[in-house]
């Protein structure tokens, strides 16, 4: 396992790195030139030539790469636009966009997982042909809307939960939760969506597996066949997938807290762009990626710790 | 018994009917796709949905296949064990191998954790594992097809069942591992007098360990006798064709080939006017082409479906 | 190569028996023949819009601002006075030729770049493999909106954008079908027969990879749909004057309050679009993969 393990963690960090280049590369293409967007607002020309000096932008670029990486390893992603510490303020959000991320997980798994297991177990019935249905519709459902329309609905008309903004845990735990009750459903419920058919479409698997019979002629009953039985085979799966659902729910972060109006990272992502403050973004993408590396990396891990094959290597008799 | 396919009914057995002594071992005999497995499954309900039973399956007094669930349940495992044909995918690759013998001794025998782990222990013991207590907490996939087998019937003999139903328990091995798991079996028998159902399509293990013989084409019953008289005098034309088709040295007839039976067995669809085997019988006729054949005592103890029985 | 290719003969009645199999077991399924018909009634209304749309989109009447329902406006009027009915039959142009156009273009450049990498891997294959995996690092709507934000907002560009970021995930998929088709016994028969990797390609592993494709194009052209909006939403795609139903959103949203339904039928446009192609790629899937537990 070892071995495996190793070759990931290799694969993760050859990733990291070229995605760290095209971050760069990226920002570095866009139009206008980098020491205006960097600070440089009046055209004075040895303002221009000091800002330029300052952040080495005469150098040849490879030499920008690295001195930028070097300093980013660091943790130092340098200052935007308001002379803010660009990592602090990238530190300051994250929390908040984790905490919407897991509350969506928390609601999408709570109705996907069992969802799917129903739907398998009793496939071509009724229950299965309602969920598959919901699970279709929830999918193709654009979230924004449903922000919107559950704004209007809950927020506007019947001033049941507030329609935007954010209280920290620590001040208000239940305002915390009432500002992030709607966001959170909004990306969970296309997280269920996608939960739900995975998790059937794998339980459908397991139910026909052999091993599944051999426990019915065990005489088991039949809600240990499938809870622990099949379950168990389906729940490698699922979880794997859950873990590269993340990517989705971060990219559906970004219009939720615009939305909602949540500080959280997305929204920084759009002021950034809007901006057009390049270390700003340059910081966020960056983060976002190292983010997105470190997630997969650990669903490759979590896969081999669950499933035994890879665990214990096979030893002929 | 029938399936519900797409392409219309699929009339997999019809009229199958035997009964089992204690301490007897029968063999199931036919080719694949004849419907052997499927019917012993059917008994204990352990088909899949799209599969319609009528019929009887009288065990202990109570009619298996009319019983509440939880009758079934409580005879499955314990008093009729299976063991079947795949090893590979029979156990479950999530689970250790002694957790899953455990599981049926902690269910039906009330054993507590410690008590089935020993016994489980025991078991592989029995089933000639070498080395049981390590083996006994290894995954599935650290074991050679061969021992998985014996694993499946260690798990099957876990409870003392009354009968053990093999299906094609050596088909997924290679020769020289078949000869081990029938050695076991042989054992068993002699050791623990359980009553053994065996499905085969290999004559040469039915004349090795079985003391009946049932033999099955394309869902019926064609011939049943005690396995001397089967050997000695097949009445079946299919049985005697299954005989020639036996690599024996020295028994090929005179050109030194193997007799096949020419042709392949009829689709299941539809139902049935006319004796299954006619299409590659030798002896067909008119009557064998419009008329189902009934099944007829021949000598004591020996019924054929056949118009025509007889020896070549 | 000989003269006589009983290959062919066989493929083609087999191709042909297989065609009206599919076509018949499709037809045995409600909801996908739903949602084949509603996704082309889209795409027909898209087309047809000058003469579908009872208004010109920027048509303002400003004496009937934000209008309910009524016989002469269909679903009433926006905060300029144009006709709401109207202006989402117009942008189910936009929208709609975003959601195909965006997914043509990645397929186009997905499929080949996959195919080169599952079949001839060699030193292509693990290059394109960390590439994609970069690509995919970066949610999709991000590389979107960055992308949008450098070529400068507008149908054409957010196209582009869209179909950049869907074409990771296709050139996965594309890959992993080269990769297993590659080692199924008929290639390896035509390739120990002598024939050309450009004749392997066209005659065994493409035909075979496009159920495949079908069905993840039929269920992209949604994703895309929803992506355009979500950029028009954002500024990033059609800017005004021309309206795609994005747009429509982005105007709504202040509104809230006094006329949610502003907001309701665009969005629902966008939603009954979108599931009638995933109920359309859902049945497509069921029934050209005979391998699928359903």
């Amino acid at each position: 396992m070892g071995g495996f393990l190793l070759r990931k963690l290799g694969a993760a960090l050859v990733v990291l790195v070229i995605s760290s280049m095209l971050v760069f590369l990226g920002v570095r293409a866009l139009p206008g030139d980098p020491a205006t967007a960097l600070g440089a607002e009046n055209r004075d020309p040895a303002v221009m030539a000091a800002v330029r000096s300052k952040y080495g932008l005469d150098d040849p670029l490879p030499i920008q790469y690295l001195h930028w990486a070097g300093l980013a390893v660091r943790g130092d992603l340098g200052t935007d636009q308001r002379e803010l510490s660009v990592a602090e303020t990238i530190v300051d959000r994250i929390p908040i966009t984790l905490e919407l991320a897991g509350l969506s997980i928390l609601i999408g798994a709570l109705i996907g997982l069992p969802a799917g297991i129903i739907a398998a177990y009793r496939r071509g019935k009724p229950e299965d042909y309602a969920a598959t249905t919901g699970a279709l519709v929830g999918l193709s459902v654009p979230h924004f809307w449903l922000g919107l329309m559950m704004i209007s609905l809950f927020a506007v008309h019947l001033d049941w939960l507030p329609a935007g903004g954010y209280v920290p845990f620590s001040e208000d735990p239940a305002a915390n939760l009432q500002h992030m009750l709607m966001p959170a459903i909004v990306l969970g419920t296309g997280l269920s969506a996608v939960l739900m058919r995975q998790m059937r479409s794998s339980m459908l698997g397991s139910l026909s597996a052999d091993y599944v019979r051999t426990a019915r002629a065990k005489g088991l009953p039949e809600r240990t066949v499938v809870l622990k039985h099949a379950l168990r085979n389906s729940l490698i799966t699922v979880t794997t997938v859950l873990g590269l659902q993340l990517g989705a729910l971060i990219s559906g972060a970004v219009i939720t807290e615009q939305i909602f109006v949540i500080p959280g990272f997305g929204r920084l992502t759009i002021d950034a762009i809007n901006q057009r403050d390049y270390t700003l973004l340059q910081g966020v993408v960056l983060v976002a990626a190292a983010g997105y590396v470190v997630v997969n990396l650990t669903v490759d891990v979590m896969y081999s710790v669950l499933n035994p094959r890879i665990r214990v290597s096979s030893k002929p008799a | 018994m029938r399936f519900e396919t797409d392409d219309g009914t699929v009339q997999a057995v019809d009229a199958l009917s035997f009964t089992l002594d204690e301490h007897e071992v029968l063999a199931v005999v036919g080719e694949s796709g004849c419907g052997k497995s499927v019917s012993l499954m059917s008994l204990l309900r352990l088909l899949p949905p799209s599969a319609h039973v009528s019929g009887r399956a009288q065990f202990d007094g109570h009619d298996l296949l009319t019983a509440p669930a939880s009758r079934v349940r409580r005879v499955r495992g314990r008093e009729i064990a299976f063991v079947f044909q795949e090893p590979m995918t029979s156990l479950n690759p999530s689970f250790r191998v002694g957790r899953q013998i455990a599981e049926v001794l902690r269910r039906h025998l009330g054993l507590t954790r410690r008590a089935a782990e020993r016994r489980a222990v025991e078991l592989l013991e029995l089933v000639r594992i070498p080395a049981p207590d390590r083996r006994v907490n290894e995954y599935p996939h650290q074991l050679s097809g061969g021992m998985r087998q014996r694993v499946m019937i260690a798990m099957a003999l876990a409870c003392d069942p009354k009968v053990l139903v093999a299906d094609e328990p050596t088909t997924a091995l290679d020769v020289t591992i078949q000869a081990g798991i029938l050695d076991l079996m042989r054992d068993i028998r002699e050791r623990l007098g359980t009553s053994i159902v065996l499905i085969t399509h290999n004559l040469g293990v039915v004349a090795d360990i079985a003391d009946r013989v049932l033999v099955m084409y394309a869902g019926r019953k064609v011939e049943e006798a005690p396995v001397k008289d089967l050997f000695r005098g097949p009445q079946h034309p299919y049985t005697v064709g299954l005989m020639g088709a036996i690599p024996r040295p020295g028994g090929a007839d005179h050109q030194g080939r193997l007799r096949e039976i020419p042709g392949r067995v009829p689709s299941l669809v539809g139902p049935w006017e006319a004796c299954a085997f006619a299409e590659r019988c030798p002896r067909a006729d008119e009557k064998t082409r419009s008329e189902v054949p009934p099944l007829r005592e021949v000598e004591r103890g020996h019924t054929v479906a056949c118009f025509h029985p007889g020896p070549e | 190569m000989s003269a006589i290719d009983p290959s062919v003969s066989i493929e083609l009645t087999g191709r042909a028996r297989r065609r009206r199999l599919v076509r018949k077991r499709f037809l045995r399924r409600p909801f996908a023949v739903a949602g084949l018909v509603v996704a082309l009634a889209f795409i027909v209304v898209a087309i047809f819009a000058p003469v579908v749309a009872p208004y010109a989109p920027d048509a303002s009447d400003f004496s009937q601002i934000l209008a309910k329902p009524s016989a002469e406006h269909l679903l009433g009027t926006d905060e300029l006075g144009r006709d709401v009915f109207s202006r989402i039959v117009w942008g189910s142009r936009a929208s709609i030729q975003a959601g195909v156009f965006a997914t043509l273009l990645a397929m186009a450049i997905a499929v080949p770049i996959g195919l080169a990498a599952g079949y001839y891997r060699g030193w292509i294959d693990p290059v394109i493999a960390r590439l994609t995996d970069v690509m995919l690092a970066f949610p999709f709507l991000i590389i979107a909106v960055a992308l949008a934000a450098i070529l400068g907002p507008s149908l054409r560009n957010a196209t582009i954008a869209l179909a950049i970021g869907a074409a990771p995930a296709l050139i996965r998929i594309s890959r992993g079908e080269a990769l297993s088709l590659r080692e199924e016994d008929y290639v390896r028969a035509a390739i120990a027969n002598g024939a050309s990797d450009v004749r392997i390609l066209r005659r065994h592993v493409l035909p075979n990879m496009l159920s495949t494709l079908i069905v993840q194009a039929t269920v992209t052209i949604p994703a895309a749909i929803i992506g355009e909006a979500v950029l028009s939403f954002l500024g990033l795609g059609v800017q005004s004057p021309a309206t795609s139903w994005g747009v429509m959103l982005s105007d709504a949203k202040d509104y809230l309050g006094e006329a949610p339904r502003l907001a309701f039928y665009p969005g629902m446009a966008i939603f009954l679009c979108s599931l009638s192609f995933n109920l359309l790629g859902d049945g497509l899937r069921d029934v050209l993969d005979p391998r699928t537990t359903r």
